[in-house]
């Protein structure tokens, strides 16, 4: 089952599926540089489901579109630039730069080897096409298959993601569908390809408890049965804990500390993932007693505006000179956990 | 002696009848058939001076209508809302005006719910303003005694709201919402739109005020983590209805109704150690224009049989202060 | 104390631009718009005293005169220097245009938050009285008011004043129900507010930009409207000048005095053609995102 713990030392002759190198994003905006992401650094092996996590700004969201090419060149938005190297391989053997690909290039991939569901369902749907048409769409433009073998095959993967009533789904229209079902079958149309890596950016986050449970069911079903690879983005560390062989913890646009979930929820390393796992409340065992929560004081920095040094050291009680002064480079745990931070032995 | 260390006075200070709050959704056409959206039936409850009331529950639920419709900000189509001992249905509107004073609401959206165009000061003296209360100078003081009660600097009286981030917009909503001294706060989502940090933040301010102030709260969220770490008592509400309401420890360990227990396998555990497929509770919540017949749950319950469908299930205490609405239980 | 919020507000205050700097970046329509604005601004404020001549002054012997060092725009059918009736009757012009601006946008404010905070019947029939003055062409129900009451000033100012009021009222009316809903009107509310208090201390402020822009829209087409009824004569009535009177009085001349029309008709078209340009850039720096 799912109680399987990776090893953080991936074998060196398995190549990741996804490396993320030193990534940078930044916008121009009329008010200044917003300085989305400051230097991600992390891989995802094959089969590996990785959730990055962090609160508003830390650049998840962001890192997740540059994986995509959806910012940039040929991308949604241009204002933004983007350095840095993004390898991805999807497994015949070639590797692909995704910042430098031309956009014909890139086009042949998302959707089919990469492929991406968002937050709101009810928004990523096109209101005016059926979802039967929606899920036929990707495999007519990349597979070039036809019509009627296009909705045959929408029916396997509508019936893969657990959906009841396939035909009345498959002809309804999106509005028609309750926010569960919407998910389903973003879900179908992002795996009818079968990609080697699946984003999902904050996909349980609009959905009722219920419904959640039933969407990370079937999440934990696809790890399982196909190989695919999860980037999970999210800021829910109860469901980070259920789905996540690793864990990427973002601040202010750096990937402050990666690890198995074992290793960064039993021991974390940064002082902002301790300071996030104190902020939940307990799950309560009978009998005991609430205890007072013990937030991080202050805010998210603004990434227009970020401090000097290193970016958490205006709300870490344990910053010093050095802190304050200068960034921090990336150590490596014998547990083969990365932490971001000056200080981080001292404070085991 | 409650688990705040106060007296609880056992005497509630609101108590509901049989509340209903329907929506008719207007129709775009005259005459054409217009959905009635029971929000709310039937909901009879009491909350005790002092305590923090959980109300959760997840779209469709009511949690939210409720809590309005106790403090009448939307009328109740039938039922009755008791605010120590007085019935609020049935005053007139400067008399409600003037209860107002008592019972107070902090919204979910920081970003929407501050006057764009107001600064800070004005925004928390308003309700001091309406109700004429206190001097230019008196009405300053308080101000910055407020800005300070909810760990804002003084100084910050004369900015606006777009300056400043979601989690201090909650505090000074907070703070608006104590200037006139209330006995009752309804918190409705109140750090739902928060990130976590922050969040846990406002949630220790609002634990730390209600036991100052000596606040009656009633706390509605979807998040029952949340929930469970603040309150005293919590109540399940499921299609408008209350499904299960116990004190903290009963209903989270002991949990009676088919959804209440449904509801707590449901929530992810923040512990990788424990991973276990989660035992979920198959289809969709339905929609609150045509709940079902008789239990409004008997559509996704395990333990349904054909009696459900027959009755709406009585509200009874299987032992004390644990109220049940299930006749499986 | 671990509940201190001690981190400055999250976003500074961002330093104003220069106002001169502002003008000098707008664009060069704008600009021209501006300056034509403020010119013939001044010259109907002080028009006493920039006409050359006094407008009422008939001079039988000059009539029809073309261009001169004396006569800039010639003289008309009877004598009365063109220059300085076309700059009275600017003032006239404008004069009745703002005034119908002023009243229609205050009548559409009332109408408009009364259907739209009341609700109801009131909003209704409100509702419905709008419907009919889209329904029926306002130009036939003045015309109509007109031959009812009579070709006097006061007539055409009273009617004037009901015009396009139905603009300012339905837009009104569907602001104050999106803002109804907005949590920090509900607040006022909730803090015991009455009614009228949130409608004028809440609702109406945040529809200022809104209603100013709708101001700036209706103000040439008021102007219209007023020439239109003078230059089929029965709205302002001779002595007095405005634009349109003056075009259709000229409407006789053109073949041997054109300057009689095309003054006061270009006036027109260049006065509303810059308040176009006007409104549509207050419409566009209008449109704030209230950056969160």
């Amino acid at each position: 089952m799912s109680s399987e713990i990776l090893s953080t030392h991936r074998d060196d002759t398995e190549e990741a599926v996804l490396e993320i190198r030193d990534l940078r994003v930044s916008f121009e905006m009329d008010t200044g540089t917003v300085k989305a992401v400051n230097g991600a650094n992390f891989n995802i092996g094959r089969g590996e489901t990785v959730c990055v996590v962090g609160e508003t700004g830390a650049g998840k969201s962001v890192t997740a579109f540059s994986v995509m090419r959806l910012l940039g060149a040929g991308g949604v938005s241009q204002r933004a630039s983007l350095d840095g190297d993004i390898v991805f391989r999807p497994g015949d053997g070639k590797e692909y730069h995704i910042l430098s690909l031309e956009t014909q290039e890139m086009l042949a991939i998302r959707g089919r080897h990469i492929s991406m569901i968002y937050q709101e369902p009810m928004n990523s749907l096109n209101p005016v096409y059926s979802c039967g048409d929606q899920i036929a769409e990707v495999l007519v433009y990349h597979d070039q298959k036809t019509k009627k073998e296009a909705m045959s095959a929408a029916e396997e993967i509508l019936d893969l993601v657990g959906i009841p009533d396939i035909r009345r789904v498959l002809k309804s229209y999106p509005h028609e569908l309750s926010g569960g079902m919407q998910q389903r079958v973003m879900i179908a149309m992002a795996l009818v390809l079968h990609p080697t890596l699946l984003i999902t950016d904050e996909p349980t986050t609009a959905i009722d408890v219920t419904i959640q449970a039933q969407i990370l069911n079937l999440l934990q079903q696809i790890q399982q049965t196909s190989g695919t690879s999860i980037l999970f983005i999210t800021h829910d560390v109860s469901v980070v804990a259920q789905i996540a062989d690793r864990v990427v913890v973002m601040y202010a646009g750096y990937t402050v500390e990666i690890g198995s979930v074992y290793d960064v929820f039993r021991n974390p390393l940064h002082p902002y993932t301790k300071g996030l796992l104190k902020s939940i409340p307990k799950q309560l065992k009978p009998g005991e007693k609430p205890e007072r929560l013990r937030p991080i004081p202050g805010t998210v920095p603004n990434p227009a505006a970020l401090p000097s040094g290193c970016p958490f050291h205006t709300r870490c009680d344990s910053a010093d000179e050095r802190c304050r002064e200068s960034m921090p480079g990336i150590d490596t745990a014998e547990t083969g956990q990365t932490v971001m931070c000056w200080r981080w032995q001292e404070l085991q | 002696m409650d688990q705040k260390g106060i007296l609880m006075d056992s005497t509630p200070i609101v108590v509901t009848k049989n509340l209903c709050k329907w929506h008719t959704s207007r129709s775009l056409f005259y005459g054409s058939k217009k959905g009635v959206v029971k929000a709310v039936q039937d909901v009879s409850l009491s909350i005790n001076t002092g305590e923090t009331l959980g109300l959760v529950g997840e779209s469709g639920s009511g949690k939210t209508t409720l809590g309005r419709t106790i403090l009448q900000l939307e009328k109740p189509t039938s039922g009755i809302v008791q605010f120590k001992g007085r019935d609020l249905t049935t005053i007139t509107k400067k008399q409600l005006q003037a209860l107002r004073q008592e019972m107070q609401i902090v919204f979910q959206d920081p970003y929407a719910s501050l006057e764009a165009r107001m600064n800070v000061g004005d925004i928390i003296s308003e309700g001091l303003d309406i109700h004429k209360l206190g001097t230019k100078d008196e009405r300053r003081e308080r101000v910055e005694e407020l800005l300070g009660v909810v760990g804002l600097a003084p100084e910050y009286s004369v900015r606006y709201p777009h300056e400043f981030s979601g989690g201090q917009r909650q505090r000074i909503s907070i703070a608006r919402a104590l200037a006139l001294n209330p006995d009752f706060l309804v918190a409705d989502e109140a750090v739902s739109a928060l990130d976590i940090s922050v969040r846990a933040q406002v949630i220790n301010l609002l634990i730390d005020l209600s036991k100052e102030f000596g606040l009656t709260m009633v706390f509605i969220s979807h998040d029952l983590s949340v929930v469970q770490h603040i309150s005293d008592r919590v109540a399940v509400m499921y299609l408008g209805r209350i499904m299960e309401l116990a004190d903290k420890e009963t209903l989270y360990n002991r949990p009676k109704h088919p959804y209440t227990q449904a509801l707590l396998e449901a929530v992810p555990k923040p512990d990788p150690s424990q991973r276990e497929k989660f035992r979920v509770l198959s289809g969709d919540i339905p929609s609150p224009v045509n709940p079902p017949s008789g239990c409004v749950f008997r559509t996704r319950c395990p333990k349904a049989i054909d009696d459900c469908s027959a009755v709406v299930p009585e509200s009874r205490e299987i032992e004390p202060g644990h109220f049940v609405a299930c006749i499986r239980v | 104390m671990e509940n201190q919020d001690s981190t400055a507000p999250a976003k500074a205050h961002v330093t104003k631009k220069s106002f001169w700097k502002k003008i000098r970046e707008l664009r060069p329509s704008v600009k021209f718009s501006l300056v034509i604005i403020i010119v013939l601004s001044f010259m109907t404020i002080f028009a006493e005293w920039v006409v050359p001549h006094d407008p009422y002054e008939p001079d039988l012997l000059f009539r029809n005169k073309p261009p001169s060092l004396q006569n800039v725009l010639g003289t008309d059918q009877i004598g009365r220097d063109t220059l300085s009736r076309t700059i009275y009757a600017i003032r006239t012009s404008v004069g009745i245009a703002l005034y119908g601006v002023f009243s229609a946008t205050f009548i559409g404010i009332m109408m408009g938050i009364s259907a739209g905070f009341i609700g109801g019947w009131t909003d209704r029939i409100i509702s419905s009285i709008i419907d009919f003055f889209y329904a029926v062409p306002y130009l036939l129900m003045m015309l109509v008011g007109i031959v009812i009451l009579g070709r006097e000033t006061w007539v055409l100012i009273v009617l004037i004043s009901f015009a396009r009021w139905h603009d300012t009222a339905r837009l009104v009316r569907g602001q104050v129900f999106s803002l109804r809903e907005v949590p920090a009107i509900e607040a006022a509310v909730a803090l015991g507010s009455s009614r009228w208090r949130v409608a004028f201390r809440h609702i109406l402020p945040n529809l200022t930009s809104i209603i100013v822009v709708d101001m700036s829209i209706k103000f040439p087409s008021l102007i219209l409207l007023e020439s239109t009824l003078s230059f089929l004569g029965v709205g302002v009535q001779p002595p007095i000048a405005s634009l349109g009177s003056m075009v259709g009085a000229g409407r006789n001349y053109l073949i041997n005095n054109p300057i009689l029309c095309l003054a006061p008709a270009l006036t027109m078209v260049t006065i509303v053609m810059c308040f176009q340009v006007l409104g549509d850039w207050i419409r566009d720096t209008s449109d704030v995102r209230y950056s969160d």
